[in-house]
C-alpha cells in the first residue's frame, strides 16, 4: 500500500482547498498537452504558477515541482518534465490534507 | 560714356597690379574711384580701345561692368577675378623697331603686317632687371605679357564670380561634418579610419570648389579648409586625451586585478589549509570511532570534535557563499516584522557555551523605548551579530563583553563592547576588507577567515545601515551596528508577543488585488478579508487601472505578469495619471531584475510568491491604519 503524503493546512482555507486541488489536476492534463506539442513556453507558464500558487496555501511540495519544471522547460529537457510529471501525479494521487487551526 | 550715379566720367585708369595678400595674382582692377568719380583702369582702357563705339556701364547694385556686349562681375574694389587657363596660349612677342619702322614707313614686312593686321597691339618692355614679374596660379608673366593675357581673359569673360556667402557656408559645414563624423565615439575604430577622414575633408572640399571654379564661382577656399583643420586637430587631441585617460585606468586596473590575483592566490592557499586541518580531524576521529568498540569511553569525545569540526567547515562555506553573493550582487535583503529581543536573546543563547567556558560577563541591555516589533531582515541581522559577539569572546580573555540595544528616530543601533586586547589604528583599516585580519597571527591563534567583518559591514549597508568600530589597543573594542527601521503596528505593545500575533493584527482599508491566477486571487483575499479588508479583485492591468482611478483604493497588490496588460505598464500608468497611494508587485521571481526594474519604475516593493503571510501582513501594517476590532475570518 502507497504510503500517503501528509500536507498540513490551515483550517480558514478548507473551503477553497477542492477547488485548489482540482485546478492542480488541470495542472497535469496541461503538462501532459504540453509536453505532447513540445511547447516548452507552455511547460514554464504552468511551471510558474504552480511555484507561485503552491506554497500560499501550504502545499510547498507544488512549489518544489513549479521551479523544478520551469528549470526542465528552460533547458528544454523533456525526460526530466516526464520525470516530474510522474512525481506529480503520484504527489496529487497520495496526498492526504490535515486542517490545522 | 562712362556712367557713375548718372553723372558722366571721363578719364583713364591707373596701370596697376593687385596681387593678394599670398602675392600671387588672381584680379585685375577694372575700376578705381578718385573722390566720387568711378574710373576705368588699364585693362579696361585696352578693351575699351579696340571698342570705341561700345557703351561701357557700371551697374553698382549687381556690381557688374558692362562693355558693349561683355559683362564682368566686379568685386567691390573694382576688380575681376580672372579664370587663368591651365595652359595659357602663348601670345606672341615682336621686337619693337619692327613694328615702329613698319608704323613710320607703312611699309611692313609681309610676315609683320600678318602678324598685326586686326589684332591688338600693347607696345612697352619689360626689364628683367626690374623685376616686372608677377606669380599667377599658372605660372610666372612679364608684366607686359600679362597685360596681353589678362586682355585675351577679359574678352573671352573667362572670369570668376565673387565669392557667394551660400557657397563658402556648405564648404564650412563639409569641412566641420568630415571630422565630426570621423570621430563619432564609436568602438573598435582604427586610426585608419581618422587618417581615411582626414583625407577625406580636404577631397572633398577641393571637389567642391573645383566644380564651383569651373561653374566660373570664386570661393573663399582657405577659410574651411583652416576651419576643417582646426576642427580635426581639436577633434585628435580629444581623442588622444581620452585615450589617454583610459590608459591610465587601465594601467590602475590592471594592477588591481594584479593585486586581486594575488590576493586570491593567498585566499586559496589559505583556504586549502582552512579547510583540509578540520576535514583531516573529522577523517581520523571518524576512523577511530569506526576502530572502536560500541560504549568506548571515547565514543562521546570523538563524535564533539567531528561535530564541531562539521560546524566549522560549515561556517567556513557560508562565509565563502555569502562573500561570493554580496560581489555578485545577490544579496537580498528581506524584511519581516521581527522581535528585536528575540534575534538578540538568541545569539546569546547560541554562544552560551563560549561564554561559560571563558568565564566572561556577558549582557543584553536593552534601552528604554526600544519599540518591541521592528519590519527588520532578523536572519541577516542575527548573522551580523553573531559574527560581532563570537569575535568579542574570541578576543577578550576576562572581563566582559556587553550588547546596548538603542532606539533612535527610526534606527536601531546595537553595540557590541568588549574588554579584549584592542587594535591599532593600522589593523582598523584593514579588518573591513575580505580575506584580512587584525594581525598575521590572528589566523593561527584564533581561526577563521577573514569574511566575517567584511560581510557584516556589507549587510548592514545592504540593509542601509552601518557598522563601525572604535577601539583602543589593552582597552577593548566597541563595534556598532546602525540600521534603519519601520515600527511595525502593534510596536507599542509592551509585554513581547509571538512574531505570528503581532504581525495578524486587525487593520482597516481597501486593497485592489490585480492577478489573472484564480487560485492566488481566492487565497490572497481571503488573507486580506482575515485582517479586515475590503478587496477589490480584478484579473488583468487594464482593469487595475480603471478600478484603481475609479475606488481610488489604500493599497495595490499588482501581480507582474497578467494578460491584457502586464503590471508593470499598469502601475506606469496609474503613476502618470497621479495615483499616489502604494503599489506592491506580486512576483515568483523576486531574486530577477524584474524586481529592481519595478522598484525603479514606481512600485513600492514587493510581495513574494508564493505568498508569505507574515510579509503580507507587515505590508499591510505599515501601510494601512490599525483597527481596534478583534480579529475574524470574513468569507
Amino acid at each position: 500500500m502507497t504510503q500517503k503524503i501528509i500536507v498540513e493546512v490551515d483550517a480558514d482555507l478548507a473551503d477553497l482547498v477542492p477547488n485548489f486541488l482540482a485546478n492542480r489536476q488541470k495542472d497535469l492534463k496541461l503538462i501532459m498537452a504540453a509536453l505532447e506539442n513540445a511547447n516548452d513556453d507552455a511547460l514554464f507558464i504552468i511551471g510558474h504558477n504552480m511555484k507561485g500558487v503552491g506554497g500560499g496555501y501550504g502545499f510547498g511540495d507544488i512549489t518544489e515541482f513549479g521551479k523544478h519544471l520551469e528549470v526542465a522547460a528552460r533547458d528544454k529537457n523533456h525526460a526530466a518534465v516526464r520525470d516530474l510529471l510522474q512525481q506529480y501525479q503520484h504527489y496529487l494521487a497520495n496526498i492526504e490534507i490535515r486542517y490545522v487551526s | 560714356m562712362f556712367v557713375w550715379n548718372d553723372k558722366p566720367l571721363a578719364g583713364v585708369g591707373v596701370i596697376g597690379v593687385l596681387p593678394d595678400q599670398d602675392g600671387v595674382f588672381r584680379r585685375v582692377p577694372l575700376l578705381h574711384q578718385v573722390g566720387d568719380k568711378v574710373l576705368p583702369g588699364l585693362s579696361a582702357a585696352a578693351i575699351f580701345a579696340g571698342k570705341r563705339t561700345a557703351e561701357i556701364r557700371f551697374d553698382e547694385a549687381l556690381q557688374e561692368f558692362q562693355i558693349g556686349d561683355h559683362t564682368w562681375p566686379v568685386d567691390t574694389d573694382g576688380s575681376v577675378r580672372l579664370r587663368f587657363p591651365s595652359n595659357p596660349k602663348s601670345i606672341e612677342g615682336l621686337h619693337f623697331s619692327d613694328v615702329f619702322y613698319a608704323a613710320m614707313t607703312m611699309r611692313p614686312a609681309a610676315d609683320i603686317a600678318d602678324k598685326i593686321k586686326g589684332r591688338k597691339v600693347f607696345v612697352g618692355s619689360t626689364a628683367q632687371s626690374l623685376n616686372d614679374y608677377q606669380n599667377t596660379l599658372y605660372g610666372r608673366y612679364a608684366g607686359l605679357h600679362l597685360l596681353g593675357q589678362v586682355s585675351v581673359l577679359l574678352e573671352q569673360d573667362e572670369v570668376l564670380a565673387p565669392p557667394k556667402l551660400r557657397w563658402d557656408l556648405l564648404l564650412l559645414v563639409v569641412a566641420l561634418l568630415i571630422p565630426m563624423a570621423s570621430f563619432r565615439e564609436r568602438e573598435n575604430r582604427s586610426p585608419l579610419h581618422y587618417a581615411g577622414g582626414f583625407i577625406l575633408s580636404p577631397v572633398f572640399i577641393g571637389g567642391i570648389s573645383s566644380w564651383l571654379y569651373l561653374q566660373k564661382q570664386s570661393t573663399a577656399l582657405g577659410f574651411p579648409l583652416l576651419t576643417g583643420g582646426v576642427c580635426f586637430v581639436f577633434f585628435l587631441v580629444r581623442r588622444l586625451w581620452r585615450l589617454y585617460n583610459e590608459r591610465q585606468r587601465l594601467v590602475y586596473e590592471k594592477l588591481a586585478a594584479e593585486e586581486s590575483y594575488k590576493l586570491k592566490s593567498q585566499f586559496i592557499s589559505h583556504m586549502t589549509h582552512e579547510l583540509r586541518t578540520p576535514l583531516a580531524a573529522i577523517m581520523g576521529f571518524n576512523r577511530l570511532l569506526g576502530e572502536s568498540e560500541h560504549g568506548d569511553k571515547g565514543h562521546g569525545q570523538y563524535t564533539r570534535i567531528i561535530e564541531k569540526n562539521s560546524d566549522h567547515l560549515m561556517t567556513l562555506i557560508n562565509n565563502m557563499l555569502d562573500q561570493g553573493k554580496i560581489e555578485a550582487g545577490q544579496m537580498k535583503i528581506s524584511k519581516v516584522p521581527t522581535r528585536i529581543h528575540d534575534v538578540v536573546d538568541d545569539v546569546v543563547a547560541t554562544l552560551s557555551n563560549m561564554v561559560a567556558e571563558k568565564g566572561l560577563d556577558l549582557n543584553a541591555r536593552y534601552a528604554d523605548g526600544l519599540p518591541t516589533t521592528l519590519d527588520l531582515d532578523a536572519f541577516r541581522l542575527r548573522q551580523v551579530l553573531l559574527n560581532l559577539l563570537s569575535n568579542a569572546l574570541k578576543f577578550t580573555a576576562n572581563g566582559f563583553v556587553h550588547i546596548d540595544v538603542n532606539w533612535n528616530e527610526g534606527q536601531l543601533q546595537i553595540v557590541v563592547a568588549d574588554s579584549g586586547a584592542g587594535m591599532s589604528a593600522d589593523v582598523l583599516e584593514r579588518i573591513f576588507i575580505p580575506f584580512k585580519q587584525g594581525a598575521d597571527n590572528t589566523q593561527h591563534s584564533f581561526g577563521g577567515t577573514g569574511l566575517g567583518l567584511a560581510i557584516s559591514r556589507n549587510l548592514c549597508e545592504l540593509m542601509g545601515g552601518t557598522l563601525t568600530v572604535a577601539s583602543d589597543r589593552g582597552k577593548g573594542s566597541a563595534f556598532t551596528v546602525q540600521v534603519p527601521a519601520v515600527l511595525c503596528a502593534d510596536s507599542s505593545l509592551a509585554v513581547a508577543q509571538p512574531v505570528a500575533k503581532v504581525a495578524a493584527a486587525r487593520v482597516h482599508g481597501r486593497v485592489l488585488l490585480a492577478d489573472d491566477n484564480n487560485d492566488i486571487r481566492e487565497l490572497v483575499s481571503r488573507l486580506l478579508k482575515k485582517q479586515g479588508v475590503t478587496v477589490i479583485s480584478v484579473v488583468n492591468g487594464r482593469e487595475a487601472v480603471e478600478q484603481a482611478l475609479k475606488e481610488s483604493p489604500d493599497l495595490v497588490l499588482m501581480d507582474m505578469e497578467m494578460p491584457v496588460m502586464d503590471g508593470l505598464t499598469a502601475t506606469k500608468h496609474l503613476r502618470e495619471r497621479g495615483f499616489t497611494k502604494p503599489i506592491f508587485a506580486m512576483t515568483a521571481h523576486p531574486e530577477g531584475p524584474e524586481v529592481e526594474h519595478a522598484l525603479k519604475e514606481g512600485f513600492d516593493g514587493y510581495l513574494e510568491k508564493p505568498v508569505n503571510r507574515e510579509r503580507l501582513h507587515g505590508i499591510l501594517a505599515a501601510f494601512l491604519a490599525p483597527s481596534s476590532e478583534p480579529v475574524a475570518v470574513t468569507r
